[in-house]
């Protein structure tokens, strides 16, 4: 048999290796051309990330800061969400709200999430959508009372508006949203105000407004 | 009192590391995963995923250099010591295919197998020897510098193994499915189940600590010349050698399998009849006189 032989067994053993290196090495490029192509959504991030593709290029996907947060609000993203975003922290206002307590950024061993101030620190803006319950039947004013900066007012006809100026995106309103709470079958779980990351700003919604 | 087999206390340290990422996810604590352990703002940041964060951020991260330098130390003290006491990988193989590891092929040039017993390597072996595993990571650091994040995080078994426990701990306290907890599994079994020889033959982490492996300079595995059945009555038995599953062969240098691939399992040991394998050796010198002979 020829794998008696010592010299053609290595032979044989070293094409293989030099295969399997050359696999490796192509698929961990493929990998990374791949997911930064099919990257490019923008997510909520706790606050203090740096932007989007600094936040990616430190990002080990550790877990921690998600660990850390005491009220919960920072949640994981998964494969659905894409193959590059998954396993990243988001921020998950139906669990939680931030009160920006800076233990997420604390706790990153990497820096992608850097210290920051509560008093300035943004993590997306608050955006009334078509179904806020004051928006449909009235008589719902849940978001206003509850905002911390009252940055949620309401107009002449009862109806949220929200003050890009104060809002933070601190997620109190969409945590405390009623709408769609206990109706999630009938379409979906979102509420009816919803923190949107920047540049995630929908232009129906926008447009609904104008 | 007899000692507990080594695959027993192996078994134990691992689902220690996983039991503390429970206890983490249990009381919000942020003790991360082994991608990360810590508390408050310290961290022991996996040294692949801070070199790749370091080369995709191109920065440097102080948090990832402390770690870096800590696993150094370690592999000084203990090898790759990782590999068979931290890592979930080979565990959970073990259990997915419920029996035994698959075995290690054999060492170059075994057929002619000599009586005569070599334990440390002559000069001109070289302390480390590269493979396609030190290819892979050198992929997965180019990569995550072309591209600018870290690459192989995505895909790492290890973070696989503790992403899969985070999503079902979420599945379970916030009724949050996804696809995520059918997904990492799944690609977790295609990567180290399917692919057998992952360790061996693609894993950059192994790679990196193999690398680090050759600076290790104590708790190397030695053979007590009086006590070896095979240096003491000229038996020719090999049960150290067919334990080992990195293939080492303590009585005979090998060029591909140098003794810096030593993962301290402690199988030769448990595998020795005459109980003559220590794990107390230091390099000594580059000639290397039995270490157990004093």
């Amino acid at each position: 048999m020829a794998a008696k032989d010592p010299s053609l067994k290595n032979d044989r053993a070293s094409r293989r290796d030099f295969l399997a290196a050359g696999c490796g090495l192509a698929a961990m490029l493929a990998l990374g051309g791949w997911s930064r192509r099919a990257g490019g959504a923008a997510f909520l991030r706790p606050p203090g990330a740096l932007e989007e593709a600094s936040f990616l290029a430190r990002c080990i996907r550790c877990d921690r800061c998600r660990g850390a947060c005491p009220t919960a609000a920072v949640g994981v993203l998964h494969t659905e969400d894409g193959v590059f975003a998954a396993r990243t922290p988001t921020l998950d206002f139906h669990i939680g709200y931030c009160d920006f307590c800076g233990d997420c950024a604390a706790v990153c061993p990497t820096g992608a999430l850097q210290p920051f101030d509560a008093k300035t620190a943004r993590i997306g803006l608050a955006e009334v959508n078509d179904r806020c319950i004051a928006l449909n039947s009235g008589g719902c004013n849940v978001c206003g009372e509850r905002c911390p900066y009252g940055a949620v007012s309401f107009d002449g006809m009862r109806r949220p508006v929200v003050d890009a100026a104060r809002c933070n995106g601190c997620g109190v309103c969409e945590n405390a949203c009623p709408a769609l709470v206990l109706r999630s079958y009938l379409g979906g779980k979102e509420r009816g105000i919803v923190v949107k990351a920047p540049g995630e700003a929908t232009s129906h919604a926008a447009g609904e407004g104008a | 009192m007899r000692r507990p087999r080594a695959s027993v206390l192996r078994t134990a340290s691992v689902l220690a590391l996983l039991g503390l990422t429970v206890a983490g996810l249990a009381t919000h604590t942020g003790v991360g995963t082994l991608c990360a352990f810590g508390y408050d703002t310290i961290a022991a940041v996996c040294p692949l995923g801070g070199l790749e964060a370091m080369l995709a951020g191109r920065t440097p991260l102080p948090r990832a250099l402390v770690s870096l330098a800590g696993v150094i130390l370690a592999a000084v003290l203990l090898g790759r010591v990782f590999c068979a006491w931290m890592c979930p990988a080979p565990l959970l193989r073990g259990w997915i295919l419920g029996g035994a590891p698959a075995p290690p092929p054999a060492p170059e040039g075994l057929e002619a197998a000599a009586p005569p017993s070599e334990f440390h390597p002559a000069k001109g072996f070289p302390k480390v020897s590269l493979d396609s595993r030190h290819v892979v990571l050198g992929g997965a650091l180019l990569s995550s510098a072309v591209f600018g994040f870290p690459v192989f995080c995505l895909v790492c078994p290890v973070g696989l193994v503790f992403a899969s426990l985070v999503g079902l701990w979420r599945l379970v306290q916030y009724n949050e499915p996804s696809w995520s907890l059918l997904l990492l599994p799944a690609l977790f079994v295609l990567e180290v189940v399917l692919c057998r020889k992952w360790c061996r033959k693609i894993c950059p982490l192994g790679a990196l600590l193999s690398l680090l492996g050759g600076l290790n300079l104590f708790t190397r595995p030695s053979v007590a010349p009086d006590a070896c059945r095979r240096t003491s009555k000229g038996v020719d038995c090999t049960f150290c050698r067919d334990a080992c599953p990195e293939g080492i062969d303590l009585h005979r240098a090998s060029r591909s399998q140098p003794l810096s691939e030593c993962t301290r399992c402690r199988e030769c040991a448990d595998a020795c009849p005459a109980h003559a394998i220590a794990f107390t050796g230091a390099r000594r010198g580059r000639r290397g006189t039995p270490p157990a002979a004093d």
